[in-house]
């Protein structure tokens, strides 16, 4: 065991290393393909790395090792304990199928152990959360039990969490000074006489007016539950600071801001922290049990058995065996849970190489913890020190030295060596690029503008929006990869550039505001559901499923386009069409009939009415494939190429049929029945939970990129733009959080760890509040701020080292309070002085940046953040692939039996094959006679070799008919019939049970099986078998039937043979008779 | 001679192109594995088919049972999931009877050791493919001739077949039989070609990297969606002969052959096997309905799967009582089932046959798929009860797939062969559970675990099967056995090639299976046989290859295929890049394409724009029939709402209807129900002595006893808290509805009672919640589920619901009844008459004469404006307040405007503003 850390710094060749790790291994022979384990973040990235590994072994000739890359672990470390815990099943005890659920199935999972936890309980819950202002407790109770998951804790884990909970939540709360009864009683008195007395003061004003109504609304919840809320008394008693009013209202006032020390405010808070850690305790259980009887895992159970796995010394043993090298990449982001399974595989594996970069941590938010990484990258350095990746591949040298220095000097005092931050420039700037500045600040002011009587708002979007389009108007060149080594220069283009922002919300407005200005973007959207093409296709699913949904049908009509043109008369139509039928039902009813029923709506509607006829058509469907069906056959498609940026909604289109496949996938993993239906429904939930409602992001349109800092991590663009620098992005201490152990241990990565969580009782309300001032001043507050501040320490790193030739920051600059940056607050010195200068305020045109004494070229741009006037743009018409005719065609392969053939064919004579009597098969069930007849005769070659009667009983048990024939009536039938056609046929060559293949003409295939045929120097001869019980009349009938399948096989047989046919008989064994036929009329 | 192409799958039709066009050929067959044993089978007298995979997996399964005494390899894991490693064992036993076993003792490892127990063990397991090649081997060495000449040609190195037939082709050899070995891939297009020069690369490998023209002999089709790519493709497909074409189709097969049938082209008819389809799911569903509480969602899909049980007057009286009251076996049901046996005995009299008879058949058919005892999903059904529906359902299935008349039509015969297929699934099913023994018991979870291994993959289904003229198709890219002119790959993707699952065996088994001699793959053996077949398209292609891949897979960004990394290194840099035509490229045509792909513009769509108004024949809008009471609050809500539901009777889908938990019109129509029996019902409680606790008690008792037949979707699992919920609330309301009315001195009289009358010269009517009565005084309770605070402001400016029944409820002209809304979820009366209703939260609002007055007045001036053939949205107010106004002469009144539209409980939101932002819309 030997565990290599490499610190690769953003742009330092992370890829490349590790590549470089396998191949090396693979091809000095230190590794094998199934031996290699490489655990990646992302999808993506696992088939990016195994690419490069594959195209190296191929670039070195190794090809035979290239095509054995698929056999490594090569994936996220999700996929690679999948298959660690599919091939160990059976030593860990599990099930061998064991499938991750659904996000969506583990939700629906996860709320009925819940509601099984809570039954009864919820009550007292509500109330409490009510007077603590908590809106959903079971998301808070939700978040503590994902956190006790992500961190592999158990009840007593929890336990425990609620004890030092407990603890520190004491800690803040004063003495208590007056009892519970006490509190309420007086409340509820005083209460009353301030609403008394403010009543007739109503009218004074407005605000009078209000406090009248909420001193009221406080007295009335008061006597109906004893306690309002901490945060409704908070608010009331805030509300009444006014002089003159101080007589009236001083003691409850003095009253309620003294809350912190009355009983059952503080009995409020702890019974909430200890019910939410005892149900998060008793849902994990039960979470634990549904999951178990439901036999399903979700992806943090499958991280948690592999630990488990890993921990069996039999698995450890075939491991060490057989893990040569692990890999792991984006160390940094690896979860608690996660770092538990990394590190046992590093105990068995040969070796292992941890790539990853302190500076990049930034998913503390999802449960990742960088100090345990740190703690966990020393220990497996034992003293040495890890390799650093000291030269950038990715950017300018004038980024490189700006993000060097900067953040050298910022993380510094976290513990950074300056080694670990400092990168060396490993490219120069191509001749192209040598006089443009590689940094730009974009300023724009806040300014209100009248328009049309509107008053309009200047916004960043807007500001960004207009910043891009001046870019790109005279685009600075970019360098381009081609083939991931060669560099071109050339101007940049839409795709180049990316904007990041914090929330997903504030990317929807930009790119909003990038659209507005005819600029696409990209951006990650969510609400598919939502969209009106997923509202179309759900409509038109469910048209296909019931032909009688008139909503559905109203909105394929509608957004069909239907009733574009004319959209009062297509209305009108169904108006009319209603009010004849209503006229006809009257009368009909009058005369005593029975009415008919509402005409369906819509029918006219080309798409409706195909819809509907298509129902004939889903008869046979899965739900994803009538989903399919019916966006063919209400062209769909066509369609939403015709709307407004059909790249998207075609890209959503694809998103939706994914969602029917993962539709099917969940009915298939709760063993349930998926109907078309239930298609409907579900897409008709879509948008309830973030991962079903995701919108899918196209890629034809060159398109600016807009994402979020955190999404952008691992990638790169040409031109970068930071936006929202505005934002402070402090966390409250009273979320629930984990707490790291007092001390790491390698051994067991998770122990220790708890669980820290204060209710806050005050709802969205932040100022003058004792306990959030008491909660300052704890260790856990101190220690959660130092936090927070490296990790968006860390995400300004990630922010400041994605571009590759040009970075721009944007700020808004009030002319009074000068340019809002709070989120650079980090990059400061000890004394709080910033460490980069921005020339946000400088004049439009050349400027500078600088980290102390160090200065680098920047281009400032002024903007005005005030939207464009919407200039409705006509739109073009736009191509499509045009439709074709649809011919009538049969199928390509054509049956013989029920093909049907011009001409009949007539009996010529009916034989009775001598010393044949008919065979008694007293069966009620004829099929399996006939078919061990019929495989004896293809096979009774009458050589006896081997021995003919065993061949027989064979048979006759194979097919389960021995009692009912016996084998030597097989033997006498194939005796007769061999005898007859010898004697009419000496000399002829036999061939049973033939294969003919032919291609027929108009594309068609004939595949079949030929019973007999006999070849003759001039001709052939074919004999078919029929076991056919029945009378002589019914017997003529059938033969009449049959000739057409003689009929192909003759014309096939006389193609092949190039001979023609000379008689053809259809042989009836059971009857013991030959009927001859004369086919020539069916193969003129 | 018998002439047998041997390729190491089976299925597809790739062979095609080995026979010119109009030729025949006798002794000539391309098979697979199976088509060898079958074909051997039939030559040497055996019957050699492997038996259907349940009754396999049923009898290894009862094996491993036998042999578990809990100490096994298997052992924790089979008390996890049985039936998942009885399959899991079972897949590797198969692997090692395909690699040569013949069940000798084992060791290497506990697993190995256990399979060699296993399979000493009785009786016979049902033959698998191994087993047939093993008897066919064994056949063949019994005898000393071959029936007749065999020549086998491989089309695949021999590595790619199992040593089990490799075994098998050698004892033919020793027959006589002659096995020719696959030819060596020699280039065959013209070395001056894009394709000729890649396929030298491929074959020559070495230092030589070859640079591509362009020339369209090698293409690569892409763009962002399988939609679209598949259009790409359609529309290149539209310039070439398709029958001179090889396709690879691994996925994506719907939309591909969607694609194509919009070409025109013919079809392929590539499709995958389906556990989904709609007559598979008969089973499932009623099995589902087995278990307590009965799911009305589940009972629906089955009254609405294509093909389902029961005629279709039947199965719509059932839906209507489904949406009623959701549940199966409530009041509303059973009037239904009573409705439609009266019906069926009635037209059976009419036909001159029994009705009685005919009703009581009906009933039965009903009950026989949605009566019987309904179990406990966690403790689960006998497995005889269980045996018994599967029969059921099974006679059924074979019932329908039996022949119906001539020509009925492909669709129909498709239909046959599904039912057929669940016939069978459906007998499985029964096999399995019967050999389960009487005493056996199955949780839900574990019936569908057992389900599942009746059903297997599904069934197949090829949705238009493969047209004349259309491309050969083979679903991997190694199928492609025999040269075409050019071939297709679909999919050149990564996900749609996840590759075989790499060799399960570690070192120790190896080695001991090595001893054993048996012999299973090298590292690596299957992988160079993978890449090699990936060159196949490449390297059969005389003309050109084309490879269509798409972007995204969902809303994931799709991989690209591992072949590319090999076409990278023996391409010269960027080479590829000329022969990439992407999808946005060809539409816009903006690169010159090296085919003419048929492209029209398309006229960019009107857009769809919420309309706040909309204008319509007047007579068509005028209400002149009878309104009912709601209908008329609707009417004064939103005129486009009321409008789109009665006069174009618009009603949502028949299932979708069906309320579930967490819609609260559920709870509300179930809780309405409850307090009314409560009060005057057949269990109804004694209303002078009952106390309120009573009253509670008594509403949780029929909550309980009912809402499994009226309100099942609140009793289902997962349910408790919304139940629970929705109890307290019944429970408290009945206790709050006793006390408030026994404060006002009231009694309950009547519920749900009809009323009529006029209003504005239109007839009306509706039906009063509950009617109370004081010393001959009558009173109206309209009852809410909650939203007293919504309730209090329609007081405040006048609710019309209550006055119309106060006025309706009127004896001839003398006052006005009072009236109260009572909000269960809070358990208050809200009223204006705070002297009728002692104890009542009074709100200050006009009485009822005002109220109508007003309404008639609101009522009159959108009547007006329909009779001008003017339809406003009630939501879009701001957007039509002008207009509206200009037309009617004047701003609407008060009654009007105070009025919010009920968006929330809207099904037409699509129309007007309520769903889609104006930027959301084309
Ligand atoms: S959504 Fe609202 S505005 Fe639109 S029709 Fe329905 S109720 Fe009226």
């Amino acid at each position: 065991m030997k565990i290599d850390v490499v610190s690769a710094s953003a742009g330092s060749g992370k890829t490349h290393r590790l590549t470089r790790a396998a191949y090396e291994a693979l091809a000095d022979g230190s590794a094998r393909p199934e031996g290699l384990v490489a655990i990646t973040f992302t999808k993506k990235a696992a088939s990016e790395l195994e690419s490069r590994i594959r195209a190296k072994l191929l670039e070195a000739g190794r090809a035979d090792l290239a095509a054995r890359v698929r056999d490594g672990y090569i994936g996220t470390i999700h996929a690679v304990c999948q298959r660690l815990l599919r091939e160990f099943a059976l030593e860990a005890g599990l099930s061998p199928f064991l499938e991750p659920i659904p996000d969506a199935q583990r939700e629906r999972v996860f709320s009925a152990s819940l509601a099984g936890v809570l039954a009864g309980r919820a009550g007292r819950l509500n109330a409490l959360a009510r007077r603590l202002a908590i809106e959903d407790w079971r998301e808070l109770l939700r978040r503590i039990v994902d956190k006790a998951r992500e961190n592999g804790m158990d009840r007593s884990a929890l336990a425990r969490s609620a004890e030092l909970s407990r603890e520190g939540l004491l800690r803040l709360l004063p003495e208590v000074a007056i009892g519970g009864d006490a509190y309420a009683r007086r409340l509820r008195s005083e209460v009353e006489q301030v609403a008394a007395a403010l009543a007739p003061l109503a009218a004074e004003s407005g605000a009078a007016e209000k406090r009248a109504r909420a001193a009221s609304a406080l007295a009335a919840e008061a006597r109906r539950s004893g306690l309002p809320p901490w945060k409704d008394q908070l608010q009331l008693a805030r509300s009444l600071g006014v002089k003159k009013l101080a007589p009236v209202v001083g003691e409850l006032v003095a009253l309620v801001e003294d809350h912190l020390r009355a009983e059952p405010f503080q009995k409020d808070l702890l019974e909430l922290q200890a019910a939410l850690f005892q149900l998060a305790a008793e849902a994990l259980d039960a979470f634990a049990r549904a999951k178990a009887a439901a036999r399903v895992v979700d992806f943090g159970d499958m991280l948690a058995r592999a630990r488990d796995v890993l921990a069996l010394p039999a698995v450890q043993e075939a491991l060490r065996a057989r893990l040569d090298l692990v890999l792991v990449d984006e160390f940094q982001d690896t979860s608690p849970l996660q770092l538990a399974v990394v590190t046992a595989l590093g105990a068995v594996a040969r070796r292992s190489v941890w790539v990853g970069d302190r500076k990049q941590a930034i998913f503390a938010f999802q449960g990742s913890d960088p100090e345990l990484m740190s703690a966990a990258m020393s220990f497996a350095l034992a003293g040495r020190a890890p390799e650093i990746l000291g030269a950038s591949y990715r950017s300018r040298p004038a980024l490189v030295g700006l993000a060097s220095s900067l953040f050298a000097r910022a993380l510094a005092p976290h513990g950074f060596s300056e080694a670990e931050v400092r990168l060396a420039p490993a490219v120069v700037d191509p001749a192209a690029l040598a006089g443009e500045p590689a940094l730009e600040a974009w300023r724009w002011a806040p300014e209100t503008v009248e328009r049309d009587g509107e008053r309009v708002k200047a916004t960043e979007p807007d500001a960004i929006a207009a910043g891009v389009a001046e870019l790109l108007a005279s685009p600075p060149p970019v360098r381009e990869r081609v083939d991931g080594a060669e560099e071109r220069v050339r101007p940049a283009r839409a795709r180049d550039v990316a904007v990041l922002a914090f929330s997903n919300g504030r990317c929807r407005q930009i790119a909003a505001a990038l659209a507005a200005r005819g600029i696409a973007a990209r951006v990650s959207l969510e609400g598919l559901g939502a969209t009106p093409e997923a509202i179309l296709v759900r409509a038109a699913v469910a048209l296909l499923a019931d032909g009688e949904d008139g909503v559905a049908a109203l909105e394929v009509g509608w957004l069909g386009g239907a009733a574009a043109a004319d959209p009062d008369g297509w209305l009108s139509r169904r108006l009319a069409e209603v009010d004849a039928w209503r006229a006809d039902a009257d009368r009909a009813r009058a005369a005593g009939e029975a009415p008919a029923r509402t005409p369906l709506p819509f029918g006219a509607d080309p798409r409706v009415r195909a819809l509907r006829e298509a129902a004939a058509a889903a008869a046979g469907r899965s739900p994803a494939e009538a989903l399919d069906l019916a966006l063919r056959t209400a062209r769909l498609p066509e369609l939403l190429r015709t709307w407004p940026e059909p790249g998207q909604r075609l890209a959503n289109l694809e998103a939706l049929r994914a969602e029917a496949s993962a539709y099917e996938e969940l009915c298939a993993a709760q063993r349930s029945a998926a109907t078309v239906l239930g298609l409907v429904d579900h897409l008709g939930r879509l948008g309830e939970t973030r991962e079903t409602g995701a919108q899918a992001v196209p890629s034809a349109e060159d398109a600016v990129t807009v994402s979020t800092w955190h999404a952008a991590k691992g990638l790169e663009w040409p031109i970068v733009v930071l936006s929202q620098l505005d934002q402070d992005l402090d966390r409250s201490v009273f979320e629930p959080a984990v707490e790291p152990a007092a001390a790491f241990d390698p051994a067991a990565p998770l122990a220790g760890r708890w669980i820290r969580h204060w209710p806050w009782p005050y709802g969205g309300m932040t100022s003058s509040l004792a306990l959030a001032d008491a909660a300052e001043h704890e260790p856990e507050a101190r220690a959660a701020r130092s936090r927070d501040e490296r990790e968006r320490l860390r995400l300004l790193y990630v922010g400041f080292s994605r571009a590759r030739d040009r970075l721009v920051l944007v700020a808004k600059v009030d002319p009074s309070d000068g340019a809002a940056t709070a989120a650079l607050g980090p990059l400061e010195t000890d004394e709080g002085a910033p460490l980069v200068a921005l020339p946000f305020e400088a004049d439009a045109g050349p400027a500078e940046v600088s980290v102390e004494d160090e200065r680098w070229a920047c281009r400032v741009r002024a903007l005005s953040g005030v939207p464009p006037i919407a200039i409705p743009r006509p739109r073009a018409a736009v191509a499509w692939y045009a439709g074709g005719a649809r011919a009538a065609r049969p199928r390509e392969l054509l049956n013989p039996s029920v093909e049907p053939l011009a001409g009949a064919a007539r009996l010529v004579a009916v034989t009775r094959l001598a010393g044949r009597a008919p065979l008694l098969a007293g069966a009620r069930d004829m099929a399996p006679v006939g078919d061990a007849v019929h495989a004896f005769l293809a096979a009774d070659d009458r050589a006896d070799d081997p021995p003919r009667l065993a061949l027989a009983e064979r048979l006759l048990a194979a097919h389960g008919v021995s009692g009912v024939l016996a084998p030597a009536t097989l033997l006498a039938a194939s005796d007769a019939l061999g005898a007859h056609l010898a004697a009419r046929f000496p000399g002829a060559r036999w061939f049973r049970e033939w294969p003919v293949r032919a291609r027929l003409d108009g594309d068609r295939l004939l595949v079949g099986d030929v019973d007999l045929f006999l070849e003759l120097d001039d001709g052939f001869v074919l004999v078919d078998h029929k076991s056919f019980p029945g009378g002589e009349v019914e017997r003529d009938r059938r033969l009449a039937e049959w000739a057409p399948q003689l009929g192909w096989y003759a014309r096939a047989l006389a193609a092949a043979l190039r001979k023609p046919l000379r008689a053809a008989f259809i042989h009836l064994p059971v009857r013991g008779e030959l009927a001859e036929l004369d086919l020539a009329p069916l193969l003129a | 001679m018998l002439g047998i192409l041997l390729s190491p799958t089976d299925g597809g039709t790739a062979w095609r192109h080995a026979l010119a066009p109009g030729e025949a050929r006798a002794g000539f067959e391309p098979v697979g594995p199976l088509g060898l044993a079958k074909r051997l089978g039939r030559m040497l007298g055996l019957r050699a088919e492997p038996a259907p995979q349940p009754d396999r997996l049923a009898a290894y399964g009862r094996r491993i049972a036998a042999h578990d005494d809990g100490r096994r390899s298997y052992s924790a894991s089979r008390a996890a999931d049985p039936f998942g490693v009885a399959s899991f064992l079972l897949a590797l036993r198969d692997r090692l009877a395909l690699a040569g076993w013949d069940g000798a003792a084992l060791g290497g490892s506990a697993r190995l050791a256990d399979l060699s127990a296993l399979e000493a063990l009785e009786p016979a397991l049902p033959p698998g493919l191994a087993d047939v090649l093993a008897a066919l081997a064994a056949a063949a060495s019994a005898r000393t001739s071959l029936p007749c000449p065999l020549a086998i040609a491989l089309t695949a190195p021999r590595g790619a077949y199992a040593p089990r037939l490799r075994e098998l082709l050698e004892s033919l050899a020793r027959l006589g039989a002659e096995v020719r070995d696959a030819p060596a891939d020699a280039p065959c297009a013209a070395e001056t070609t894009d394709l000729g020069r890649l396929q030298r690369a491929l074959l020559a490998g070495g230092e030589a990297k070859a640079a591509l023209a362009g020339d369209g002999t090698v293409l690569v089709l892409e763009a962002d969606t399988p939609v679209e790519t598949a259009e790409l493709l359609a529309s290149y497909a539209r310039t070439r002969s398709l029958s001179r074409a090889t396709c690879v189709v691994p996925a994506e097969e719907g939309a591909l052959d969607a694609a194509f049938a919009r070409h025109g082209l013919p079809t392929l008819g590539a499709g995958a096997p389906s556990r989904f389809r709609p007559q598979l799911q008969v089973l499932p569903l009623r099995l589902a309905l087995a278990f307590a509480p009965r799911d009305p969602h589940r009972a629906a899909e089955l009254l609405l799967l294509p093909g389902a049980p029961l005629p279709g007057r039947v199965r719509r009286a059932l839906l209507g009582a489904l949406r009623e009251e959701p549940g199966i076996g409530g009041p509303a049901w059973r009037a239904a089932v009573d409705g439609a046996v009266a019906s069926e005995a009635r037209r059976a009299c009419e036909g001159g046959g029994d009705g009685t008879a005919a009703g009581a058949a009906l009933r039965e058919r009903i009950d026989a798929w949605f009566g019987g005892e309904a179990f406990s999903p966690s403790e689960g059904i006998p497995a005889p009860q269980a045996a018994r529906i599967a029969g059921e359902v099974a006679r059924w299935a074979a019932a329908r797939a039996a022949p119906a008349d001539d020509d009925a039509g492909e669709e129909a015969a498709e239909a046959a062969g599904l039912f057929l297929h669940a016939a069978a699934a459906a007998r499985a099913l029964e096999k399995l559970l019967l050999a389960m023994g009487p005493g056996a018991r199955l949780p839900q979870l574990a019936l569908g675990q057992l389900h599942d291994v009746a059903l297997g993959d599904g069934a197949d289904l090829a949705p238009f099967a493969g047209e004349a003229g259309r491309a050969a198709l083979c679903r991997r890219p190694a199928d492609v056995l025999a040269g075409a002119h050019e071939v297709f790959w679909w999919g050149f993707v990564a996900g749609a090639d996840a590759g075989a699952p790499p060799e399960p065996w570690t070192g120790p088994e190896r080695a001991a299976l090595a001893a054993a001699r048996i012999v299973v793959a090298a590292p690596g053996e299957a992988r160079a046989l993978e890449a090699l077949g990936w060159r196949r398209p490449f390297l059969a292609a005389r003309e050109r290859v084309v490879l269509a891949r798409w972007r995204l897979e969902g809303t994931a960004p799709a991989q690209p295929h591992p072949l590319l990394d090999e076409l990278h290194t023996r391409l010269a840099p960027g080479a590829l890049e000329a022969c990439v035509h992407a999808s946005e490229h060809v539409l816009a045509a903006v690169r010159p394409a090296p085919f003419a792909a048929r492209t029209a513009p398309l006229a960019a769509a009107a857009p769809v724009r919420p309309r706040p108004i909309w204008r319509l024949p007047a007579a068509a809008l005028a209400p002149t029939r009878t309104l009912s009471a709601s209908q008329l609050d609707a009417l004064l809500a939103c005129p486009m709402k009321w409008a789109l539901e009665h006069r174009a009777q618009l009603r949502p889908g028949r299932a979708v209807d069906i309320p579930h938990a967490d819609e609260p019109r559920l709870l509300g129509s179930f809780a309405h129900r409850l307090l009314q029996d409560l009060l005057l019902g057949d269990d109804r409680i004694d209303f002078d002595r009952a106390t309120p606790e009573d009253a509670r008690a008594a509403a949780a008792r029929a909550f309980d006893a009912r809402v499994e037949t009226e309100a099942a979707p609140l009793a289902a699992p997962g349910r408790e808290v919304e139940r629970e919920a929705a109890r307290t609330l019944v429970a408290g309301a009945a206790a709050s509805l006793l006390e408030a009315l026994r404060a006002g001195g009231w009694r309950p009289r009547a519920a749900e009672q009809p009323v009529s009358g006029r209003f504005a010269g239109l007839p009306i009517e509706g039906s009063v919640d509950l009617v109370v009565e004081r010393e001959g005084r009558e009173a109206v309770l309209d009852l809410k589920l909650s939203g007293a605070g919504y309730r209090r402001d329609d007081l405040r400016r006048g609710a019309l619901q209550l006055a119309i029944y106060q006025a309706l409820l009127r004896s001839g002209g003398g006052a006005y009844p009072p009236a109260a809304y009572f909000t269960l979820d809070d358990g208050q009366l809200l009223t204006v008459d705070g002297a009728a209703f002692p104890g009542a939260t009074v709100v200050a609002g006009p009485d009822a004469h005002e109220t109508l007055k007003d309404a008639e007045a609101g009522f009159l001036y959108w009547k007006g404006v329909l009779a001008q053939g003017l339809l406003p949205a009630g939501a879009d107010r701001e957007r039509w307040l002008g207009a509206i106004g200009a037309a009617a002469g004047g701003a609407p009144p008060e009654s009007v405007l105070a009025r919010k539209a009920p968006c929330q409980f809207c099904n037409f939101p699509t129309l007007c503003e309520g769903a889609l932002g104006e930027e959301a819309l084309p």
